[in-house]
């Protein structure tokens, strides 16, 4: 049983010896490889006509990689959720009285923002200054992971806030003060969502 | 575009940071709140005191007299008839019969602030008092 590797192995030396991507997806598919093996194999090298022929730029996986983005995305998670819970208490506080919780909550929330706040965007930046320096960097496949699960996180974040409304609604708790603290949530996990979602095409091959 | 964003964001975050910290006060508005919660606190320990001395041997005629209840089943710690940051004492004043009445003056007025218990009454001055009788409960 032959692995990816001999593969690929494979499908370079029959470009190499001149063989056309139709005979050797033929032969490859006549010898039990899946379609979607065939034409990643294939597609791992360039059809510019050049022998040897041209590999394709792959995803990169790096240590570096996972501890920056890694990091990033903690900050993300860990700020946006206090940023929320922050500006629902003040919300709480504009519709009621002062409560030992809420302050507690907008102080440790703060405290939190001061700390990770300056730090994501310190991250962010510079991130971004390497890859417009180096796009090889768009290559990385945990920056990757990273962006879909950042925009996993805010679109189930947004799903929730809508099943969370309609509830309200029929059970008659639609009030301003929930509409203020849901839109807090779809405004902060609106914008993660949006921020991301721009991010995914940035890097990939025209 | 995503310029925008972060930027929105940084403003967003500033907003809360500074919003927050207006509403709850910088760190001496925390400490001064801190103290006066020790002082409510201390209320309701010499509040719980006082009745269960007034039911089992009479009220004290002042909290320094006033020994540790031996009928108490309520872990009062080391109680103070002091206030622990200023030493001012807290004042005791028997109301006549078995009601009575402990105040402290708090640092901050908690008026609005939701942290007075509903028996609890803010005079001028800041002045907090809590009053009791210390008669026996009524058995159902």
């Amino acid at each position: 049983m032959a692995n990816r590797d001999e593969l690929n192995l494979f499908v370079r030396d029959a470009l190499v010896t001149g063989k056309s991507r139709d005979e050797i997806a033929s032969v490859l598919t006549g010898a039990g490889w899946s379609p979607s093996e065939v034409n990643d194999a294939l597609g791992a090298w360039d059809e510019t006509p050049f022998s040897p022929p041209v590999p394709r730029p792959v995803s990169t996986v790096s240590a570096r990689d996972f501890f920056v983005y890694a990091l990033t995305f903690g900050l993300l998670l860990i700020g946006s959720f206090n940023l929320v819970l922050v500006l629902q208490a003040l919300v709480d506080l504009a519709f009621a009285d002062e409560s030992y919780g809420e302050t507690e909550i907008i102080r440790w929330g703060v405290s939190v923002l001061i700390v990770t706040a300056p730090l994501y965007l310190w991250l962010t930046l510079r991130e971004r200054r390497k890859l417009a320096q180096d796009p090889a960097l768009y290559r990385s496949a945990i920056r990757k992971w990273l962006t879909y699960l950042a925009l996993l996180f805010a679109a189930m974040t947004l799903l929730i806030v809508l099943i969370a409304t309609v509830y309200a609604l029929l059970t008659g708790d639609l009030t301003g003060q929930f509409i203020a603290k849901a839109l807090i949530v779809v405004v902060v996990a609106g914008g993660i969502f949006l921020f991301y979602f721009n991010d995914i095409g940035r890097g990939e091959p025209q | 575009m995503n310029r925008v964003f972060l930027i929105g964001f940084c403003a967003l975050i500033a907003a809360a940071i500074g919003g927050g910290l207006w509403v709850v006060g910088g760190p001496n508005h925390a400490r001064l709140m801190t103290q006066d919660a020790d002082r409510l606190a201390a209320l309701v320990d010499w509040h719980n005191r006082l009745r269960c001395l007034g039911r089992s041997q009479g009220l004290p005629d002042s909290l320094e007299a006033a020994e540790t209840c031996p009928d108490t089943v309520v872990f009062e710690g080391d109680l103070s008839p002091f206030d622990a940051v200023t030493g001012v004492p807290y004042v005791y004043t028997r109301l006549g019969g078995p009601a009575f009445e402990v105040c402290a003056t708090l640092a901050l007025d908690l008026q609005e602030t939701g942290r007075l218990r509903a028996d609890m009454e803010m005079r001028a001055g800041n002045v907090v008092c809590l009053a009791g009788i210390a008669a026996p409960d009524r058995k159902e």
